[in-house]
C-alpha cells in the first residue's frame, strides 16, 4: 500500500519534467486544451507536493500499523514526558521545571538544560487543536505523528533549497528524494519524537532562506533565516553545525574574492538577530559569545566588519597604498585574533571545546578520554555500508552533484560544496550526522538526475532538427538522418530507462529499509514465530508497568542510565541516572555500584535511597543488547572516577577474554550486575548447567549467584528485565551476608561444645 | 465485592479469635529441672513476678519441652514479652519454637529476656540466635573470676561488682544490695546496637569454675579483662529490646522496665517543616527554593508510668540533631527547645515536648532530606527522614539588570549605541545630503 503510493508519486514527479520540456521549447502563451500551460504547470506541483507529503508521511507509518501509536526508543520517552508536563503545566512551569524524579538526589534543572523547540511545538499544536479548531488529541498522537508532519515539510523546504541552486526539476527530484531517503526516514518514523524529527526540516528552511538572502542581499531574508535559524536553536543542539556552517561559507567567499554588500547585509543581519535570539534559550544562554564551537560565527562576523572597512578603503585609494594597508591590517588582526582567543580560553571566558567536539576530529578521543560519550551506539563511525543502506543510489549520484556545482560554482554552489565536504566527514565519524549528511546527498543526487534527464529528455532537437537540416544540407539521404535519429532515440532511451529502473529500485530499496530497519519501536521487540507469523516480545512494558503498579510513588530505581528515560516515561519512578548524560559522576556511581561486590554496592545503594534495581538480560531471549553486554561501560565510566577501586582487567578472564561461565573472573562473578543477571538462572534448566544465548556461553550449576543485599522482586516473561528490591538494614544489625545465611540454615545442629568465636576486640 | 466482605469478614473472626487467644502479654520459658514453676510459681525470680504484678502483665508459662509452645498464632505475634530462663539441657520443641521465629518475634517487636547461668545451659536454638546478634555467653561451668574483686571467704567462686562496672546506669543501675556475682560472662561483637550493661573489670576473666587448678591459656579462658560482659541489653532497629544477663541475681526492676518497655521509650509525635513567611500548619511542604528560611518542628514524647509525657533533653550531649542533607549533610543543627505542646488538638494535655530549628536552606538544587536520626543509647531509636525538592530559581525570581551596579556601564553603553545609531540615521538621510537629492531629482 504504502509503497504502492510512492511509486505513484516518483511516476508523477517525472511526468512534469516532460510537460516542463515542451513548455520551454514554446515560450509564449501556450495553451494545451484551452487551459494555459502555467494553470497546469502549478496543479501540477501542487498534486506532486501532495503526493510527496503523501509518501514521506505514509512510509513512516509502519510502526504505528505493525504495532501501535507508542514513543519509540529512549530520548523520545523523555520529550514525551515533558511534553506531557508543558500541556499539563503552564509554560512558565515548563521553563522552571526543576524535575525532582530524575537524577536523585541531584534533580535537574530541566528547564534550563532542554531544548524545547519540539515539546512548544507539539504543545502549540495540541492547543490550536483543542481551543481553535474543537478537536481534542492526546498529546501522545501528536507526539507520534509530529516527525511524519515534519517530514513532509522538509520535503517541501528541500525543494526550495534546490531550485535556488538549480531550478524546480531537480528541486522535485531533491523533494522526493527527501521524502524517502532512508538517512531521514531513521530519525523521522511515527513515534520517533526526538529533537532531529523537527531539526531537519529547520535545517532545510534556514540554509534555504540563507541561500535567498545571500543571492538578494536582503534584509527580510537574513531576517527568516535568522528566524528559522532561532527555531533551529530552540529544538536541536545540531544547530553549532549551522552556526559554523554560514561563516565558513561566507569565509570562503571572502576568499574567493567575492565579497560584496550582499553578503555583508545577509551575514550581518543573520548574525546579530540569530545570536541574540538563540541567546533567548535558556540551555543556550551565553554559549553563543563564550564557547569556543561559536567562536567560528563570531569572528567571521568581526571579519567582515574589516572587510567591509578595506572595501571602502580600496575604493578611496590606489591600489599600491591600499597592498600595504591590506597586509599590516591583515597580520595585526590574525595576531591579535588569535592571542585574544587562547587569552581568553585560558583566562576561563571563553569555554574550551567540548569533548564531543573533539571526538569529531580524532574518532579515538572519546574512546580514551571520555567513555561517557563512546558508549553511545550512536557516536560510533560510520560503517561504509551504511552509506549505501541509507541513501541507495544517491551516494554515487551525490559527487556527480557536486562535480556539476563545481562547474557552475556561483556563490549558493559553493556553499552546497562546503556542506557536502562537511558533512561527508562527519558522517563518516559519527553514525548520527549521517542525518545531516542526507539532505545534500538528496540535493546533489537530484541536481545530477535532474541534469541527466536535462540532457536526456530533451527531445526538441529530434523536433526541430527537421526543418532546419532540410534547408541547410540537402544532400544528406533521408535515410542517413532517419538512422540518426533512430540512434540518438535508443541511445536516450536506454539511458533513461536505466534510470527509471534505478529510480524505481531506490522507492523499493528506501521502503523495504524503512519497514525492516527503522520501524522498530525498540519497546516492543517483534519475532516471528515457526510459522512465521508475528510474536510480540512486550518484557519492557510488561516490567515498567509492574513497577508503576507495584511500588511506592516515590521509589527510587536504579538502573543503567539506557532505560532511565523510560522508565520515567513508562513507570513513572524517579531514577538515579538517564539518557540526559550532564553528570558523569553519577553515571560512575551507578556504574561502581553495578560492577562492584555487594557489601560495597549496598553502601551506595543504601546512599542514594534506592529502592529498587532495574538489571536488563537477554541470555534466555538472546537479547543481545542486555546489560552484561554493556557492562564493560560501565566498569569504564566507573574507573574513570575511582582508578583505585574498579579495574577494567579484573573482569576478563585469566586470557583475557570477557567471560561469563566457569572461566569468568572472581570480580565478574561476585559483581553486583552479574548476580542479578544470572541469580535463578539454573533453575530454568531445572538446576542444571544453564546456558546464554547472547553470548554463547555456559553458566555452570555451581557458580550460581547467591544475593545478599538485593532479592528478586520482579522477572518479566522472557526474563529480559529483571527488577530487585534493596533489602532493609537488618533489623538486629547484623551484616546482610551473614542474615541470609543464617536464614538458610536449617535448625541448628546441637554442637557439644560451644567453641568461643573469633570476634574483634569490643571498643 | 463480595469476596471482599468475605475477605474482611474472615479477617475479623481470626482477630477476634486472636483476640481470645492472645490472653497473655508475656511467656515464660524454663526447665522444670531447673525451677520447676510448675508446681511452685514462687520460685520465679521475684524481681520478674514482682514487675509482672506491678505492670499487671498475665504471663504463661511453659516449659522448654513443651509441644504447645508457640510464639505465633496465624501469623501473629501471641505474646508481647519473652522471657527465657535457664535450662539443663540444649534441646527444646524446636517446631514452634526455634532461632527463625525468634528472630522474627524480635522483628514483630517482641522483647525478650535471656536469664543464664553459670550451671545451666540456654537451649541451642536461643543461644545461636544470641550469636547471630553478637552476644557470645560462656558455655556451662564458666563463671566470671576475678581474684582481685572478691570477698575473701568463698574461694574463687563470686565477683564483687562495683557501681564502675555498670556503664549503662539509666538501664542498669547499680545497686548497694547486690551481692556477689556468680555467673557467666559473656562476649560481645561489634555490633552498634548492642549496649553493654555491666563490664567485667580488667583483672578479671572467665574459665571453667570446677577445674581445680586454673590456669589462664587462651583455650580455657572465655572472656578476658573488659572484654567480658555479665549483662548485656540490644536494641534492635525496630526498637524490640533483647536482654542477656549472665546470672538471675542480675534481674533488675529497673532492667525489666526498660527491657518490656516501661521506660526509656520514646515517640516521634510529629515532624513538621515550612517556610518561615508560610503559616506553620500547612501541609507538609515537598517543594523549596534556594536560600529559603526554613522551620522544622518535632514534638518528641516519653513513656512514663504507661503515659506520654514531654521529652526533655537535660543533657549536652543527648541532644536532638537534624540534618540536611543530599548524600552529604549540608546543615546539621542542634534542635532547640520550644517548650510543651499536645500531640493532638483534641486533647490539651501537654503531653510532648517541642524543638524546632529555624535555617537557611543551601544554595544548591537538588532533592534534600530532612533528617532526624536520634540514637541514644538506652532509649528507643528516632528516625524520620522526610525528602523534598529545592529547587532554583525562577527566571523572573533574579534581579533585574538595573537593580545590579555592575550592570549599569552596561546598559549604559547598549543605550549609547542605540542613540549614536538613531542619530547618524537622522544624519545620513537628513543632514548635509542636499546635494544628493538634487541630483535625484
Amino acid at each position: 500500500m504504502v509503497s504502492e503510493k510512492k511509486k505513484q508519486s516518483v511516476s508523477t514527479s517525472s511526468a512534469p519534467l516532460k510537460q516542463k520540456e515542451v513548455a520551454e521549447v514554446v515560450p509564449t502563451g501556450p495553451k494545451i486544451l484551452g487551459v494555459k500551460l502555467d494553470t497546469i504547470r502549478l496543479l501540477l506541483q501542487v498534486i506532486i507536493f501532495i503526493s510527496i507529503a503523501g509518501a514521506s508521511i505514509s512510509s513512516r507509518l509502519f510502526s504505528v500499523i505493525r504495532f501501535e501509536s507508542i514513543i519509540h526508543e529512549f530520548d523520545p520517552w523523555f520529550n514525551f514526558r515533558a511534553t506531557k508536563y508543558l500541556v499539563t503545566h503552564s509554560y512558565y512551569d515548563f521553563l522552571n521545571w526543576f524535575d525532582d524524579r530524575t537524577w536523585y538526589p541531584l534533580g535537574r534543572v530541566t528547564g534550563g538544560t532542554l531544548y524545547p523547540g519540539l515539546m512548544v511545538t507539539s504543545g502549540v499544536i495540541w492547543h490550536t487543536l483543542r481551543e481553535w479548531l474543537a478537536l481534542p488529541i492526546d498529546i501522545r498522537n501528536i507526539c507520534v505523528l509530529l516527525a511524519p508532519a515534519f517530514s513532509g515539510l522538509t520535503a517541501i523546504f528541500t525543494y526550495f533549497f534546490t531550485k535556488e541552486i538549480k531550478d524546480s526539476n531537480a528541486g522535485l527530484l531533491a523533494a522526493i528524494f527527501m521524502g524517502i531517503a532512508p538517512g531521514y526516514i531513521s530519525r523521522s518514523v511515527a513515534g520517533s519524537y526526538d529533537n532531529e524529527a523537527i531539526a531537519i526540516t529547520l535545517l532545510m528552511a534556514t540554509f534555504y532562506f540563507w541561500i535567498k538572502a545571500m543571492k538578494l542581499g536582503s534584509v527580510f531574508y537574513g531576517t527568516l533565516t535568522a528566524l528559522f535559524y532561532f527555531y533551529m536553536v530552540s529544538a536541536w543542539g545540531g544547530y553549532v553545525f549551522i552556526t559554523n556552517l554560514i561563516p565558513l561559507h561566507i569565509f570562503v567567499l571572502i576568499l574567493m574574492g567575492r565579497y560584496s554588500h550582499k553578503l555583508y547585509t545577509a551575514y550581518t543581519t543573520w548574525y546579530a538577530l540569530g545570536t541574540l535570539a538563540s541567546m533567548q534559550i535558556p540551555f543556550v544562554g551565553f554559549l553563543p559569545i563564550r564557547s569556543n564551537d561559536h567562536m567560528a560565527a563570531l569572528g567571521v562576523f568581526g571579519l567582515l566588519q574589516l572587510v567591509a572597512v578595506g572595501d571602502y578603503v580600496k575604493s578611496q585609494i590606489p591600489s599600491k597604498q591600499f597592498k600595504s594597508f591590506l597586509v599590516i591590517s591583515l597580520v595585526l588582526t590574525i595576531t591579535l585574533g588569535i592571542i585574544g582567543l587562547v587569552g581568553l580560553t585560558t583566562l576561563g571566558w571563553i569555554a574550551p571545546w567540548t569533548g564531543r567536539f573533539y571526538s569529531l576530529w580524532d574518532t579515538n578521543y572519546a574512546k580514551i578520554h571520555i567513555p561517557i560519550i563512546a558508549s553511545v551506539s550512536e557516536h560510533q563511525p560510520t560503517a561504509w555500508p551504511a552509506f549505501f543502506f541509507d541513501t541507495n543510489m544517491l551516494i554515487w549520484l551525490f559527487p556527480a552533484g557536486v562535480y556539476l556545482c563545481f562547474q557552475d560554482l556561483q556563490n549558493e554552489h559553493v556553499f552546497v560544496i562546503i556542506y557536502a565536504v562537511l558533512c561527508s566527514y562527519f558522517a563518516g565519524v559519527m553514525v548520527r550526522l549521517m542525518l545531516t549528511l542526507t539532505p545534500i546527498i538528496c540535493a546533489s543526487g537530484a541536481i545530477a538526475l535532474s541534469k541527466l534527464f536535462d540532457v536526456y529528455l530533451d527531445i526538441s532537437e529530434l523536433i526541430n532538427a527537421n526543418p532546419e537540416e532540410e534547408t541547410t544540407d540537402k544532400k544528406k539521404s533521408t535515410g542517413n538522418r532517419k538512422a540518426n535519429i533512430f540512434f540518438i532515440l535508443l541511445s536516450k532511451l536506454i539511458v533513461l530507462l536505466t534510470f527509471a529502473f534505478y529510480l524505481f529500485y531506490f522507492v523499493f530499496h528506501c521502503t523495504w529499509v524503512t519497514s525492516n530497519a527503522y520501524s522498530s519501536p525498540s519497546v516492543v521487540l517483534a519475532s516471528k514465530n515457526p510459522d512465521g507469523s508475528q510474536h510480540i516480545i512486550d518484557d519492557f512494558r510488561e516490567a515498567y508497568y509492574w513497577l508503576r503498579m507495584n511500588t511506592p510513588e516515590d521509589a527510587k530505581v536504579m538502573a543503567w542510565w539506557d532505560y532511565g528515560y523510560q522508565i520515567g516515561g513508562m513507570a513513572d519512578r524517579t531514577t538515579l541516572v538517564d539518557n540526559n548524560t550532564w553528570n558523569n559522576t553519577h553515571i560512575a556511581t551507578v556504574g561502581k555500584a553495578m560492577c562492584s561486590s555487594e557489601e560495597v554496592s549496598y553502601e551506595i545503594l543504601k546512599k542514594h535511597d534506592v529502592d529498587y534495581v532495574l538489571v536488563i538480560f537477554g541470555g534466555l531471549l538472546g537479547y543481545s543488547g542486555d546489560d552484561i553486554n554493556k557492562f564493560l561501560w560501565m566498569v569504564r565510566i566507573s574507573e574513570g572516577i575511582w582508578p583505585d577501586e574498579v579495574h577494567e582487567r579484573d573482569f576478563f578472564s585469566e586470557r583475557g577474554e570477557y567471560k561469563v561461565d566457569s572461566e569468568a573472573s572472581q570480580t565478574m562473578k561476585d559483581s553486583l550486575m552479574y548476580k542479578m543477571s544470572y541469580y535463578r538462572f539454573n533453575e530454568l534448566y531445572n538446576g542444571r548447567d544453564a546456558s546464554d544465548r547472547v553470548r554463547g556461553q555456559t553458566i555452570p550449576a555451581s557458580q550460581a549467584p547467591e544475593l545478599n543485599v538485593v532479592e528478586e522482586a520482579f522477572t518479566s516473561q522472557n526474563w529480559i528485565v529483571r527488577l530487585y528490591k534493596v533489602k532493609d538494614l537488618d533489623n538486629v544489625g547484623r551484616n546482610l551476608h551473614s542474615a541470609t545465611q543464617f536464614s538458610k540454615t536449617e535448625q541448628s545442629k546441637r554442637k557439644r561444645i560451644a567453641k568461643k568465636p573469633v570476634i574483634d576486640l569490643r571498643e | 465485592m463480595t469476596f471482599g466482605s468475605r475477605f474482611s469478614l474472615i479477617g475479623l473472626l481470626i482477630t477476634l479469635f486472636i483476640a481470645s487467644v492472645h490472653a497473655f502479654e508475656a511467656l515464660v520459658v524454663y526447665d522444670a529441672a531447673v525451677s520447676n514453676l510448675e508446681k511452685d510459681v514462687s520460685l520465679l525470680n521475684p524481681e520478674i513476678s514482682k514487675f509482672l504484678e506491678s505492670n499487671s502483665l498475665s504471663a504463661e508459662f511453659k516449659t522448654y519441652t513443651d509441644e504447645t509452645l508457640e510464639l505465633f498464632f496465624a501469623g501473629q505475634k501471641k505474646y508481647n514479652h519473652l522471657i527465657l530462663l535457664p535450662s539443663s539441657k540444649k534441646a527444646m520443641a524446636k517446631k514452634s519454637f526455634n532461632q527463625h521465629l525468634l528472630l522474627d518475634f524480635i522483628s514483630e517487636e517482641g522483647n525478650i529476656l535471656v536469664v543464664g547461668g553459670s550451671k545451666s545451659v540456654l537451649p541451642e536454638d536461643i543461644r545461636s540466635v544470641l550469636n547471630e546478634i553478637g552476644i557470645y555467653p560462656s558455655p556451662k561451668g564458666y563463671e566470671l573470676i576475678d581474684y582481685f574483686n572478691q570477698e575473701s571467704d568463698k574461694g574463687v567462686s563470686g565477683v564483687q561488682l562495683k557501681k564502675e562496672n555498670f556503664v549503662a546506669p539509666k538501664v542498669l543501675p547499680f545497686k548497694s544490695s547486690l551481692g556477689s556475682y556468680t555467673g557467666g560472662a559473656a562476649l560481645i561483637s561489634n555490633n552498634e546496637n548492642i549496649l553493654p550493661l555491666v563490664r567485667a573489670s580488667s583483672t578479671s576473666f572467665s574459665a571453667p569454675i570446677e577445674e581445680s587448678d586454673i590456669t589462664i591459656t587462651q583455650d580455657k579462658t572465655w572472656t578476658l579483662g573488659k572484654q567480658g560482659f555479665a549483662a548485656v541489653g540490644v536494641q534492635a532497629l525496630n526498637n524490640a529490646r533483647l536482654a542477656w544477663v549472665g546470672s538471675e541475681s542480675l534481674v533488675d526492676e529497673e532492667l525489666l522496665k526498660w527491657n518490656f518497655k516501661a521506660k526509656g521509650v520514646l515517640k516521634l509525635q510529629f515532624t513538621q517543616h515550612h517556610k518561615h513567611d508560610e503559616p506553620q500548619f500547612a501541609n507538609n511542604n515537598t517543594l523549596y527554593r534556594i536560600m529559603d528560611q526554613v522551620i522544622y518542628t518535632v514534638g518528641v514524647s516519653e513513656l512514663k508510668e504507661g503515659k506520654w509525657t514531654t521529652y526533655e533533653v537535660k543533657d549536652e550531649d543527648d541532644q536532638l540533631q537534624l540534618s540536611f542533607k543530599m548524600l552529604d549533610p549540608y546543615q546539621r543543627l542542634n534542635l532547640e527547645p520550644l517548650g510543651p505542646a499536645s500531640s493532638s488538638e483534641e486533647d490539651s494535655e501537654l503531653d510532648t515536648f517541642v524543638y524546632f530549628t529555624n535555617f537557611t536552606l543551601p544554595d544548591h538544587h537538588g532533592m534534600f532530606t530532612f533528617e532526624l536520626d536520634y540514637k541514644r543509647s538506652g532509649l528507643s531509636y528516632l528516625l524520620d527522614k522526610r525528602i523534598v525538592a529545592v529547587r532554583h530559581l525562577a527566571n523572573d525570581e533574579y534581579k533585574r539588570s538595573w537593580e545590579i551596579t555592575n550592570a549599569w556601564v552596561y546598559i549604559a553603553s547598549a543605550a549609547a549605541v542605540v542613540l549614536t545609531w538613531f542619530l547618524f540615521v537622522i544624519n545620513f538621510i537628513y543632514v548635509g545630503n542636499i546635494d544628493y537629492s538634487k541630483k535625484n531629482i
